[in-house]
């Protein structure tokens, strides 16, 4: 039979794409640690557990603490929590920060909200 | 609809062709089929190719054509997941986007090209008539595969895989 053999350069690009996968698997720890608990933290603020949905997103922050995505959940738990004074620390920590336009949008409508609710109610 | 030459394709994805025709000759090492000879990639059509003997049985040949499918489909979603993963915490990372390029390129050269069905579809000749009954939607499958290319079919998969294997796992786990 003939057992053509792997040219030295296909062996160089299997080991290459192993190590990449062994790369990949490690760095996927991380995220995908970051990624569930995010997913928890959604579901506990949809259940309007918000002490729950906190504890996710700072586990969530550990492994991505420049993420601007977890700091808004954050901002948004703590102001449905009643913190609004921590929800607009957080919103004013991004001030500095590169925002994608739906990330801008989101942070634009919370920091409104915050206004508004600031603002002293007229009754009658 | 944006045309694009396959060879603009297969230059810019070559590193799934190298993996296609890799797992075609591991493949046929494993089922002890001869490989003739190999091109893992070239500026034509097709981009690559493994010339081997007959196997010496349909599953063997079955196993030979479809390996890349599976073979690329776990290598391509493997390494695009953590870019995949973190693309949503706005980690900018130069090595992210590297193993996403990969990843997909990778992954959407999964599908088995119409050679490699033309070369199953010839094996099942001398087999009896139920056999290739039972391997025709396979081969009819690959044909899909290969005709929904031009319409980025394979972009699609390759993408798919990238970002929603890592989706699914994280709906499953959470």
């Amino acid at each position: 039979m003939i057992r053509r053999p792997f040219p030295a350069w296909i062996k160089l690009v299997a080991v290459l794409v192993l190590v990449l996968m062994i790369i990949s698997a490690v760095r996927s720890v991380d995220a995908l640690d970051a990624r569930l608990e995010l997913a928890r933290g959604l579901s506990a603020e949809d259940a309007h557990q918000y002490a729950a949905a906190t504890m996710h997103y700072e586990e969530a922050k550990k492994l991505f603490p420049r993420s601007v995505k977890i700091d808004l959940r954050l901002a948004h738990t703590a102001f449905a929590a009643g913190q609004t004074r921590r929800a607009a620390e957080i919103l004013m920590s991004l001030k500095d920060r590169s925002l994608e336009q739906a990330d801008i949008r989101d942070a634009n409508s919370l920091t409104e909200t915050i206004v508004r609710s600031a603002q002293p109610k007229k009754t009658r | 609809m944006i045309i694009i030459p396959g060879f603009i394709i297969a230059l810019l994805t070559f590193p799934g062709i190298i993996v296609h025709e890799m797992a075609h000759q591991f493949f046929c090492r494993i089922t002890g089929t001869a490989v003739l000879n190999v091109c893992y990639f070239r500026i034509g059509n097709p981009a690559g190719y493994v010339v081997h003997e007959a196997a010496r049985s349909p599953g063997k040949s079955l196993l030979i054509s479809i390996a890349p499918f599976f073979f690329n489909t776990i290598v391509g979603a493997l390494i695009a997941a953590p870019a995949a993963m973190s693309q949503d915490f706005n980690e900018a990372d130069p090595l992210n986007f590297l193993l996403l390029w990969l990843g997909i390129s990778i992954a959407m050269h999964s599908f088995p090209s119409t050679g490699d069905a033309q070369s199953l579809w010839g094996s099942l000749r001398q087999e009896p008539w139920w056999l290739r009954v039972l391997v025709a939607p396979i081969v009819a499958l690959i044909f899909v595969g290969a005709i929904g290319s031009f319409i980025w079919l394979d972009v699609l998969y390759g993408v798919g895989v990238a970002f929603g294997v890592p989706k699914l796992v994280v709906q499953l786990f959470a």
